[in-house]
Order: C-alpha cells, then structure tokens, then sequence
C-alpha cells in the first residue's frame, strides 16, 4: 500500500501584494485575489479527490466556505454561482493528496487563474494603449508570469505540521530584473509605459491618457502610473463577473468616508434638511457620486438611509465633500473651480459639528498558531477557526467597519474610529468561545491586535505596512501575545504607541480604555477626572524618572502624581480627598503600565511582569476622547 | 603604494537613502517614499569617490580632472571596498545568521539553531529531496532575528556553534530609528512655505554612536588624508561627519573545523548582500566557489537594489540581492580544508571590489 501524501501549500507574497494599495479598493482587492488563487489551489486538491485537512472548509466531502464553493460553481460551470466579496481563504493549507496527484497542479491552477484575470485586464485596458508604449507587452507578461512566489512540501505523515515554516526559512523566490521608471504604488515594480519620465515625459504621459481614456472615471487619477500588478488589483472589480465568474462591489467606503461615518449618520437623522440641500447643491456642480449606490454598507449609515430613503444621495456622496478642508483643495476637484465649491463649503456650516478626521485600521491575528498545530488536532483548531471567521462579517458589520478578509484566524477590517476598539474586544471574546470545548487551555487560545487610528489623509500602504508591524513586533513580540497594540498615526506620521495583554485591559467584562475615556470627558454633574495639560506634564515630567531601575517605586509613583494632579487649581478648589485622588492616579497608572506577557512552566501558565511606565496610555485616553469616541 | 583605511559615517542628524519608489515633485499626495538602512555600498560608494575626487583638486565644473583610479560611471577603477559594516561605540554589529533562533523572555533569552534537517523531503525546490532546515532543539516560540544585529564576540560563537549571550545581540530598533518627516517648499523671496507643496519622507535617525564603516583601500595613503570631514550622504541634503583610521580587523576569526569521516561540515555566513549572476542557482547551490555539497540554507527575502544613472538619466535597473545574514551549510571532502579556510573573510558572487557577497565561516553539525 503505498504512503499517503500530505501537501503543505503556500502563496504569496501577503504583504507585498495586498498591503502596496493606494486606496480602499486595492486593498479589498489585494485580500480578495490572494484568497481567491489559494482557493483555486484547494480546489484542484478537492477536485482530484483529496481532501482539505487545514482550515476546515468541508464538511465530509461537501465545500462549505463559501468563496471556494462559488469558486467550485465557476469552474464546473454550475448555472447558479452565489458572489461572495469577502477573502475567507488563508494563503496556506493542508491537504491529503491523491494517488498521482503531483503539486505542481496546484501551481497551475493558481497560474491559470492568474493569467485569466490578467488577459481581461489587459484585453480591455491596456492592449489598445500598448502601442503608445515602449515594450508595454514585454513589461506586462515579465511582470505576470514572476510574480507570485508559491512554496509546497508533501510530507507522508499528518503531523508534521511545521514542514512550511522549515521550507520558509530557506527564501528562494527571485524576483525579474525591474527596470525604468517604477510604478507610483508598487514602488520595486517598473510601470507599464516603459518611459523614463526626466527624458520622455510627453510620450509617457500620452501612453497613459491613452488608459485612462480605457479605464474611464475615476480609476486612474493622472499622477498614477502603475505597474502590471496594481493595474490588475486596481481594475479586477470591473473584470470581475468575465474572470472569475460573480460581480463583485464597485465602489467601497474611501478613508475619508469612514472616517466621517458617525458625523453623516448624525446629520442624516437630525440635520436631513441641511444633507438633502447640501446633496442637490453637489449634484448641482456634477460632485456627487455618478452610480449614486455606495456597493459596500456600512451598517448605522444603512439604518439610517432606511429611515429617510430620501436621503440615500447624500449617503453616497464622496466622503471629502464632508471635510471643509477638502472641499477647499484644489487639487481634489480639478473640474470645479473653488470659486463654484464656495456654495457647498458654507453649506457645510449648517450641519452639527465636524467629522473627525480619523478612521481605524483593525489587524487581528492568533497566537502560535503554528505550535498549537504540532500538538493538537488539526480538525479541532480548524473547526475552531472556521466557526471564529463565520462570526467575523457579523461582528465587524455590526460595529459599522468594513471586512477586508476573515480567514482562519486572520481579520483585517478598516472602522470608524469610534467602533474600533468595540470590534476589537468583541472579536477576542469571539475567537476565545470558539475554542470552548476544544480540549486546548485557554491561555493557548489567545488572539492579538493592532489597531491604527489613521489620519484619513496618510498613505494607506504606509498605514497598513504599520499596522502589520504593530501587530508582529509590538503585540506579539514585545508585549508577549494575547495583546492589543495602538498607534496613532497623524498628518506627520506615527505618534501615540501603547500596548498592553487583554488582562490588563478588560477586567470583569469592563473595558479600561473606555472607562478612562469617560472620566476624562465627564458629564453634566460629575468632574472631568482629568485634563490634557496633566497628560502632557506627565510625560514631560515623570516618564523619564519613572523608566529608571528601582529608582521610584510603584506606590510611590501614586503619590507623586497624586500631587502633580492637585497642584492645579481647580483641583485644590475641588476638596477633593486624598483618597478619591489616589484611586483616580492608580486607575489611570493601569494603563500607563508596560507589561511583557510571559510563558512559564514550559508554557503551562502565563505571567504578566510590570517593564517600565508609559505616558502613552494616558495621551491615548485624551486622543479618543477628544475625537469623539463618546457620542 | 595603497593603504587600507576605515571610514567611518557619522549622522549629523539623519540620514535618507530612499527606496525605488517614484519621488516627483508635484505629484503623489496620500503617499510617503520610505528610507532604507544600513545603505547598499552602490551608494556610498558614490559619495566616497566624489570626497575622494574632491580633494585631489576635482570639481563639476572641471569634469575632464576626475582620477582615473576611481573609475567611471560604471566601475570604481582601482578602489576596493568592504562593507558597509554598522558599528556603535567603535564595536561592528552585523545582521543576526538567519539560523539563530530566539525565545526572548525577560530575563534570559533561550537560543537553538536551524541546521538540515534529518530527513529529506520532496518540496518545490528541486526535483529531488532537500534537507529542509530545522531547529536542533525545539523551542516553543523562537524564532530567527531578522531585525537584529550582533557583535563580533558573539558573531564569533555563534560561528563556533556556541550561542551568544543576550548582551551580544542589539535590536534594530536601539541601532537607528525611522523618522517621519513632512517636507516643505520654500518662497526664497518670501521665506515661507509654498502652498500645497508638501510631502512626506521617511528619514532613519541613528542612535547616538552609530556610524557605517566602510573599508576602502586601492588609493594611495595620502589620498584618505585631503578628504573633507563633512558632506552630504543621501538624499535631502542629510550630512554626514567622516572620520578615517587605520586598517581594523572587522570580522571574527574563523573557529577550527572538524573533520569526521575524512569530511568536514561548514557554514558560509554572509556578513554584506551578495550578487550572483545566477541568484536562483546561489540559492538552491550555494555562493560559486565554494568546495563541497550544498546541503541547505537559511536565506532571507531578497533585497532589490537600484540607483541612479547619471549619465544617461535613468534609474538602475532594480536587481536582486541575497541578505547578508544568509546562510549556507556545506559540506566537503577534508582534503579541501585548505581552500575552505581561505573563503573566511572573502568576497563571492559579482562586484567583489563593491564589498558584495562577503563570507565568514563556521562549523555546524555538532
């Protein structure tokens, strides 16, 4: 009898595909395509009649996840195809194989597939425009037929679970020869003109009027000038239904947009007026969105178009029509003089408040997974996980984000700033009851996060290469894993950086975070606890002497902001008590802690040791709470 | 008569050697170009003739005075380099080998190391079946270092097949720190900003004590000493302190091989990025030159190198690079010890007068 074969499978590049995006969309796409290709290798595995071990994605012999089984009615030309849009497959798997079955099927079903999407991106953008370029063709298939690095390993036993990570450590994919000018969001990658700009600018910028006459709208802006890869992630949604078989959404929620979500869902149910004034005034001056269908809902806006469906316009406007800055930006609005913008710039006036200008980028990830895999049960972790990324759209829609991809135990979604941290914390709960009853301790089961409050305006490539460094280095490596990380990335970069384990920050089911916010915000009849200028002096003042050796103890440290924080004069006016002041600096040093979440006992028990003191966490508090977390 | 000699870069401030993506005046606007640390030697090397050329009496005016021994635009004519080495506080600092693994707790960090595995396994790689790296104790939760840097006593022991004490080994992060920076055009007549003329750049800060030394020899000794101490490295007009000494021994000494069965076993460590005319082949094979059987390697995600070409006005073509940090294991009948000590130090692969593809040697097997 001859051995089974267990194959081991991994595409990428991850990153250097789905995270080099300029706006939403690419990055919609980025996630959708890498998971789609993993699924056409799956398939092939599943065809042939092997069997998908790892993630759990049948049920007997019956496709259950929804992208493969719509990618299962494409290819057996099914009359039916139910579309998914949400990138549900990781980039790796496990599979029993076949009698014969070699691996490199698997290659070319990923190859083939590629090169599909490719032909009808270039068929319908690029082939007319080629003859205006130097080489476009050459460029084009040298860029397609590189760039996809895939590693396999067929093992005879099941549990050889760290094969991949053996074969990953020895890196082999050799990337072509790049040369010329580079493409303005894939930067390692030569864009499609084969111009060199500072010599041929007139040619370069003719070959890619001649696109942008082809791709039409907005799709192209004229400072893009893109390689094989961006233009195929950039246009896939418009080739959708001709290469793989289901539409897919057009449009999706900008940066900007998300991050004025809560401000239009405000002004939508108590300003309707003002939005329908300010929505004829847009439509007007050709501003407003042409399809008027904004694909992708995002859920309280939804609710809120529901009760006034007169409104929809207005809820589907370009998010930089809500920010007076914006609409003050020349170069945003090249068809439309500021002279004509004026009208809408003061009917923005009428509306309650700003839209802040943040949104959230949400990382989620589990722990040692890879060690979890050598010493339990693949079934059972992947049943686990399969019922953790069925919850995942539910949850992140539920807090008004947009889900990007939930596969396995991956999750990247982008949120209203306010929503985040919700969705966070909802989503820890979620993955750690999807592991009950699986026989695994939970202090094995644990899952990370990173989350970026984004400045709508910063570079989403730099954002979200950010936010996997967050995630990695800070969360996991750092902080030691079951671990939320936070930054704040404003117009000048990287601020606020604070990362604590969950422990310390969800104590009996209250969020520390939140509960901070609301002291420093206060209410009608209560104080606000604290205020900026102590945030600041505590940094300026304290962080220093705190981060010393042994210099000033824990309680000590208690007492000396005790003082600082009554030496302002409406606290002494304030007959507060030692006590209440104590408790306040002891509530707010919770999350000015840094702790490092340790295994000990050869991973049988964690410990979480204190490391040092941190001002972060308080000038987080006043970053939220100012941007308006509390409605 | 030639002289080697260390040149140290010191950061007046920050230092900016950009990445491939394009910077265009006027255009972007939600994009940033990103900065790289330690620079390619493709670099410095430019700024090293252009200092050198400056004091033997060159300028841009006068081009036909350039020194023939530095070379062209396409070569650097009679000199040598090595490097570029990271050094704080004067102790050089080189990228962890990927075959170190780490656990790292807070009180004392637990190492193994990646060596081939015992079993060959049919993989994608070849047609045949490779011994696949694999720890030679497991350690749940270590893994290699790819952001860190280790000093030459520790570099030293790891060659030996020892593991470095925690001390030894320094994170990127405490080396140098990326820095954003938002940039402005100015009004010359005004002395203000220009409207909606910004743009965003990621600038890398070193830490104090940090410099890169270069070695640079194939000049002849009094050449090192006209050079100006100040000048402008990278992009942004970023300045850099330059002081020269005396020849230092840069690298450990290579440990004593064993030979077992009339073989000996050996890695080929690179300590700077390689170029291979055949990268694939390097890859799978080893560095050409190297005695003996490639069993495996630990190597990193390559590194794409470009630049600029002056005289015609275009960029480089971007090509691949192997990390230095990568790892070949080897092995070799005994009788080639000899040839095999001689690698330890060298440069492999192309463009060995640019430093490129320099290797020390360790043992590994025990």
């Amino acid at each position: 009898m001859s051995k089974q074969k267990i194959l081991h499978f991994t595409l990428g590049p991850v990153q250097g595909f789905v995270a080099l995006a300029r706006r939403t969309r690419d990055l919609w796409s980025g996630s959708f395509l890498l998971s789609y290709l993993a699924g056409q290798a799956m398939y092939t595995v599943i065809k042939a009649g092997g069997k998908i071990l790892f993630p759990a994605v049948q049920d007997e012999n019956v496709i259950i996840d929804p992208l493969l089984k719509a990618i299962q009615a494409f290819e057996e030309k099914q009359g039916k195809i139910e579309s998914c849009i949400i990138g549900s497959l990781p980039n790796r798997f496990k599979a029993k194989l076949p009698e014969n079955f070699h691996p490199a099927r698997c290659v070319e079903a990923v190859t083939a597939a590629w090169e599909r999407l490719a032909r009808e991106v270039w068929d319908r953008y690029v082939r007319e425009a080629a003859r205006y370029g130097k080489e476009t063709e050459v460029i084009w298939q040298r860029q397609v037929d590189n760039f996809w690095d895939i590693a396999w390993v067929v093992s005879s036993e099941e549990d050889c679970n760290d094969l991949l990570d053996r074969r990953k450590n020895w890196r082999s994919y050799v990337p072509p020869i790049e040369g010329g000018d580079k493409c303005t969001i894939m930067g390692n990658w030569q864009e499609l003109s084969g111009f060199v700009r500072c010599r041929k600018k007139d040619d370069q910028e003719i070959f890619w009027a001649a696109v942008r006459d082809k791709v039409k709208g907005q799709n192209l802006r004229p400072d893009e000038r893109l390689c094989a890869i961006a233009l195929i992630k950039r246009m896939f949604p418009e080739v959708a239904a001709r290469a793989i078989g289901w539409e897919v959404p057009l449009t999706y929620p900008s940066t900007t947009y998300l991050a004025a979500v809560h401000w239009l869902e405000k002004n939508l149910r108590e300003k309707p007026q003002q939005a329908y004034q300010f929505e004829k005034k847009a439509t007007q001056m050709g501003l407003a969105s042409v399809s008027g269908n904004l694909s992708v809902k995002i859920n309280c806006i939804n609710k809120a178009v529901e009760e006034n469906p007169q409104l929809r316009n207005f809820a589907t406007l370009d998010g930089n029509l809500f920010f007076k800055d914006c609409l003050q930006n020349d170069r945003l609005w090249p068809n439309c003089p500021v002279k004509q913008r004026k009208p809408l710039i003061n009917l923005l006036e009428n509306f309650d408040g700003k839209p802040s200008p943040y949104y959230a980028v949400l990382l989620m990830d589990g722990d040692s997974l890879g060690s979890l895999l050598q010493t339990y049960k693949d079934l059972v972790i992947s049943q686990a996980l399969a019922g953790f990324s069925s919850r995942v759209e539910g949850i992140v829609q539920q807090h008004n984000g947009i889900l990007l991809y939930a596969g396995g135990d991956d999750v990247l979604a982008l949120l209203p700033l306010e929503d985040a941290l919700g969705a966070a914390v909802e989503l820890r709960r979620c993955y750690q009851e999807s592991f009950w009853g699986s026989g695994i301790p939970a202090h094995k089961t644990t899952i990370s996060a990173g989350i970026i409050y984004a400045h709508c305006h910063a570079a989403l490539k730099s954002v979200l290469k950010r936010a996997h460094w967050l995630l990695d280095e800070v969360a996991k490596d750092k902080t030691g894993r079951d671990s939320l990380a936070v930054n704040v990335w404003r117009t000048g970069g990287p601020g606020v950086l604070w990362s604590a384990p969950w422990e310390k920050i969800i104590e009996d089911q209250t969020n520390l975070l939140d509960e901070m916010i609301k002291l420093f915000i206060g209410n009608a009849t209560a104080d606000k606890h604290f205020n900026s200028s102590f945030f600041y002096n505590v940094r300026k003042s304290f962080e220093l002497l705190f981060n010393q050796d042994n210099l000033i103890e824990s309680e000590d440290q208690v007492y000396i902001l005790a003082a600082e924080y009554l030496k302002n004069r409406e606290r002494e006016a304030s007959n507060l008590s030692i006590n209440e002041v104590k408790q306040r600096i002891i509530d707010l040093l919770k999350l000015c802690r840094v702790y490092r979440r340790e295994m000990i006992n050869e991973g049988d028990a964690v410990e979480i040791k204190e490391q040092g003191f941190t001002a972060d966490g308080a000038l987080l508090v006043r970053f939220l709470a100012e941007k308006g977390v509390y409605r | 008569m030639s002289t080697t000699r260390i040149w140290r870069f010191h950061a007046l401030d920050t230092f900016f050697f950009r990445d491939s993506s394009p910077f265009n005046a006027g255009e972007g606007g939600y994009t940033s170009v990103s900065g790289s640390f330690p620079p390619f030697m493709s670099t410095l090397q430019g700024a090293i003739r252009t200092a050198l050329a400056y004091g033997q009496g060159w300028t841009p005016e006068k081009e036909e005075s350039w020194p023939w021994q530095l070379g062209s635009h396409e070569d650097i004519g009679q000199l040598v380099l090595n490097g570029p080495y990271v050094q704080w506080n004067g102790q050089t600092r080189f990228p962890v080998p990927l075959f170190l693994m780490r656990q790292r707790n807070v009180q004392k960090s637990r190492y193994t190391r990646l060596e081939p595995g015992k079993e060959a396994v049919l993989c994608d790689l070849g047609e045949k079946e490779m011994y696949l790296p694999q720890p030679v104790t497991k350690i749940a939760g270590a893994k290699p270092m790819e952001q860190a840097y280790i000093d030459k006593e520790g570099l030293g022991r790891v060659l030996n097949g020892e593991y470095p004490a925690d001390d030894q080994i320094k994170e990127q992060e405490k080396l140098w720190q990326t820095e954003y920076r938002v940039g402005i055009e100015r009004n010359l007549n005004t002395r203000t900003a220009v409207d909606a003329k910004l743009y965003s750049c990621v600038h890398v800060r070193p830490t104090r004590g940090v410099a890169l030394a270069v070695s640079v020899s194939g000049i002849p000794a009094d050449w090192h000493d006209k050079v100006n101490s100040v000048f402008t490295l990278g992009g942004e007009g970023r300045l850099a302190r330059l002081t020269i000494t005396g020849k230092q021994e840069m690298l450990p000494e290579m440990p004593a091989l064993k030979i077992s069965n009339d073989h000996v076993k050996f890695t080929v460590v690179l300590v700077t990025p390689a170029k291979f005319a055949d990268t694939r082949g390097a890859i799978l094979n080893g560095p050409p030159g190297v005695p003996g059987r490639c069993v495996a390697a630990c190597t990193d995600k390559l590194q794409q190198v470009g630049g600029w070409d002056m005289l015609n006005n275009c960029p480089r073509p971007l090509e691949p690079f192997v990390p230095a940090g990568s790892v070949w294991f080897f092995e070799a009948p005994a009788a080639n010890l000899a040839q095999i000590k001689e690698l330890h130090g060298k440069c492999l692969g192309e463009k060995n007068n640019y430093g490129y593809g320099q290797v020390v040697i360790g043992k590994w097997g025990n």
